[in-house]
């Protein structure tokens, strides 16, 4: 008896492991904690916008950290069906049905401090690409568009993240010598 | 259903004592986290967990005005396919064909027998593999790709031309491979099936700190095959119809990919030897051996990149070969006949891809390609050494073939998009042709997606047509006209319709003493409807009906073409999650043979089980094909045994596979 139960439990927790967690819940979980991991310039908005553009999934599963706290700021999440008010997105999540757009978003958020982020996307278009490999979600930076944007990871990011592309060689970059 | 009662309650409390035990044994139980969960989480632990079943239904990769059909990774494993032939018949509408020397492709009124798996194309990595002699797509074990290599097939259906230009008339198969990351790791692979077939594969995948990616892989097939028995034989005189020792098959394959940013090179390489034990052609003498070698290779080498000023280039070069070897005995005074059959070609393919404007995406590109060396040769030897040079035959071609392509995706309003192209192939030694395609899609909610499309495409002959045919040589076409809805009743399930019509025209018409000439036309039309589900708990199905009704150019019911296909898949976990069952069913219709006798439909069952998850790198799975041993035969592609009243193959009965894999 006592082995059928041990079996049986054994069982029960190996299926209880195999749930979990489904792709859209973690690539929401992802984008709340990059609102909380990269530095975005002093802003004077009473609220921080997390924008999610071609894919719902996301949107909704976004939609549970509406409300939640970011250093201050007061997270609002915004499910956009098209690109015109992203000026005012402080993270932009573009979903694979909107990646066709990234051209487009790239040259009209310029230097605006938004961190686009998207699904199986090249990395040269935006500033974190999320890929799912091996039943992980992988994420990759690219140093130059958070430059740009001037954003700055903490460096728990880039440790954690499967990829960074480093800013372009000989471009101009803060002196360290101190003056 | 004991099991799955006991695990809904364990969520209770009454069996909390066994959840401790849980614990301790698993070392940690993860129980089902929701956002909310999930934002407590700390950021170096999230990434760690894992993820389930992506989104649930697979999407479609490519940009296509038809209704795709998906078979991933996850399947080929589930399901235990072997060949990219085994992949084919599970998909939607179509089936295969196997006269033991190849297996051929059949679906929407094409694959009429003698018709080599051509009139479709089968891209690996946007590389188009068929050879330039026979427009042939090895979709066998004289394939240039092992199935653990690929991470997903997609079917097409409908033409391409627009596209691909010359020979995509039917639909495209697009395999797309896996990368070294998806491995990360040596790999070891052994397998055993029955007639005593064994493969041995080393992969070896790796993804490096600077995104640089590697892929190699080299592995080696043997069969011994089977003594068959061929009632259309049964004479004294020809060993009672029996084809003792002579089925056996080998290939060896080679595989590598690099990529790093948008640049990536690959090359493949099979050489496939088979025994042919059947009679495939007039003079063929029967229980002799017949051996075929079939040698495929390719390079390809693409770019892509972002030029700026939204403009993105893809750029790619590459060389193919082919070569056919085969040695027979024929019932002649030079019984000994070989044939020698080379092509060599490369080609340069440039792209561009526009988004200038808010609403538009511009597709344009030119494509140069050098068939510099076609060559086929049939030659008779007598016993004693000597040719016969009067029925021997050496046929020299080349062709060089420069297009033009330019296709636009105008969304013009939130909800609708149209998708206006087309394609011109100027052959050096071919009229100029345009092939175009329009197709209009509107999609009502995000859930639902319609496409109605309308296209041209068309065919060049081939060197083996060239030289076939001689003057009479000339392009086929066809004018394909398609509806396709696509509806997601949530994120787990999707219903897919199509309906479809087909006419071709310009086929090979015989009117006597060998001569033919380009006057026919044939029709062809269908409905087909699919039912796809990933449901979270890992249980996975799909199920399929096509209704297709074709004629020849005599204006008669095509032959091998079934008027009814269905498919059923089902796969999901065994209790305790480690192993996984997926169960295969196919109905073939029944079909007319060459001689127009009437085959009846046959139901054919897969069983596999295969391993989840690995366990200390290794992982395993076990096939059961035609699993209730049923007697079927399929219409022989050849001229069988003409006055016997016997023109069909039998096919096997059950068989069996094992496959272990090994991670280092």
């Amino acid at each position: 008896m006592r082995a059928l139960l041990l079996l049986l439990g054994f069982w029960i927790s190996l299926a209880a492991n195999a749930q979990g967690v489904s792709e859209h819940d973690m690539k929401a979980a992802y984008l709340y904690n990059f609102a909380h991991l990269f530095e975005w310039p002093e802003s004077r908005r009473a609220n921080f916008h997390i924008c999610i553009l071609g894919d719902e999934e996301v949107g909704a599963a976004m939609q549970g950290y509406d409300e939640k706290r970011v250093n201050g700021q007061r997270m609002v999440i915004a499910r956009l069906s098209t690109t015109t008010p992203i000026r005012l997105c402080d993270i932009l999540y573009v979903g694979a049905a909107a990646v066709g757009n990234l051209p487009k978003i790239r040259s009209m958020l310029g230097g605006q401090p938004t961190l686009t982020v998207a699904d199986r996307a090249p990395l040269q278009s935006v500033a974190v690409a999320l890929a799912l490999e091996n039943q992980h979600l992988m994420f990759d930076v690219n140093l130059e568009h958070c430059e740009r944007a001037s954003l700055k990871p903490k460096l728990i990011v880039l440790g954690l993240a499967r990829l960074v592309r480093k800013a372009a060689e000989g471009e101009p970059k803060g002196s360290a010598v101190p003056r | 259903m004991t099991l799955r009662v006991h695990r809904h309650r364990s969520v209770s409390g009454a069996l909390l004592r066994l959840g401790v035990l849980a614990a301790a044994l698993a070392g940690r139980v993860a129980l089902a986290a929701g956002p909310a969960d999930l934002s407590a989480v700390p950021f170096d632990q999230l990434v760690q967990r894992e993820v389930v079943s992506a989104s649930a239904l697979v999407r479609q990769i490519s940009n296509s005005p038809s209704a795709v059909a998906i078979v991933t990774a996850d399947d080929i494993r589930a399901y235990g396919y072997r060949t990219l032939a085994d992949v084919i018949s599970s998909m939607r509408g179509l089936y295969t064909t196997n006269d033991r020397r190849y297996q051929y492709m059949g679906g929407r009124g094409f694959g009429a027998p003698g018709d080599y798996t051509g009139r479709i194309m089968v891209l690996i990595d946007g590389y188009q593999t068929q050879d330039p002699l026979f427009n042939q797509a090895y979709i066998d074990e004289s394939g240039l790709i092992d199935l653990a290599l690929v991470e997903r097939v997609e079917y097409v259906p409908g033409t391409g031309s627009v596209i691909y230009g010359n020979n995509a008339m039917l639909g495209i198969i697009n395999i797309v491979t896996r990368k070294g990351s998806d491995f990360n790791t040596l790999q070891l692979s052994s397998e055993a099936g029955s007639h005593d077939t064994y493969r041995q594969r080393a992969t070896f995948g790796k993804r490096f700190d600077n995104g640089a990616d590697v892929l190699l892989s080299a592995s080696s097939l043997q069969s011994q095959g089977q003594n068959l028995h061929f009632p259309a034989y049964d004479t004294p005189a020809n060993n009672h119809g029996w084809a003792n020792g002579i089925d056996d098959e080998r290939n060896r394959r080679v595989f590598g990919k690099f990529s790093y940013e948008g640049f990536t090179v690959e090359a493949a390489h099979v050489e496939r030897r088979k025994t042919v034990p059947t009679k495939p052609m007039k003079l063929a003498v029967f229980n002799t051996p017949f051996v075929i070698d079939d040698e495929n290779s390719y390079l390809n080498v693409s770019y892509e990149t972002d030029l700026g000023l939204h403009l993105y280039s893809t750029s790619r070069l590459y060389f193919g070969r082919y070569a056919y070897d085969s040695q027979r005995t024929i019932d002649d005074a030079a019984s000994n006949a070989q044939r020698k059959h080379r092509a060599e070609w490369w080609g340069l393919d440039q792209k561009f891809v526009g988004k200038w404007f808010a609403h538009h995406s511009i597709m344009f590109g030119m494509e140069y390609r050098n068939d510099y060396n076609q060559y086929l040769s049939r030659s008779y030897w007598y016993p004693d050494g000597r040719i016969d040079a009067a029925s021997s035959v050496k046929d020299a071609y080349s062709r060089n073939t420069t297009s033009f392509y330019l296709a636009d995706e105008y969304r013009f309003h939130e909800r609708w998009r149209l998708n206006v192209g087309a394609r011109y192939d100027k052959a050096s030694d071919l009229e100029g042709n345009w092939s175009p395609r329009v197709a209009l899609i509107y999609q009502p909610g995000f859930r639902t997606t319609l496409k109605a499309s309308y296209s041209e495409a068309f065919r060049m002959p081939n060197a083996d047509d060239r030289s076939f045919y001689l003057s009479g040589t000339a392009p086929e076409y066809v004018v394909a006209k398609e509806f396709a809805i696509q509806h997601d009743l949530d994120r787990r399930m999707r219903m897919t319709g199509t309906l479809y019509e087909y006419r071709r025209s310009k086929q090979q018409v015989y009117i006597s003493d060998g001569h033919y000439v380009p006057t026919g036309s044939s029709l062809a039309r269908g409905l087909e409807l699919e039912f796809e589900a990933r449901w979270d708990n890992g249980v996975r199905a799909r199920s399929s009906g096509a209704w297709q009704h074709s004629t020849d150019i005599a204006g008669l019911d095509a032959v091998n073409s079934p008027n009814v296909l269905g498919k059923f898949q089902v796969s999901a976990p065994l209790p305790g999650k480690g192993v996984r069952v997926g169960i295969e069913a196919q109905y073939l219709g029944s079909r007319l043979t060459d001689e127009r006798r009437r085959l009846g439909g046959v139901a054919l069952a897969n069983l596999t089980f295969s391993s989840e998850r690995k366990w200390n790198g290794l992982s395993a799975s076990f096939s059961i094909r035609n699993l209730f041993d049923r007697d079927y035969e399929v219409v022989s592609p050849f001229t069988w045994a003409p006055g016997t009243g016997i023109d069909a193959l039998r096919m096997d009965g059950r068989t069996y596979w094992f496959q272990i894999n090994y991670d280092l």
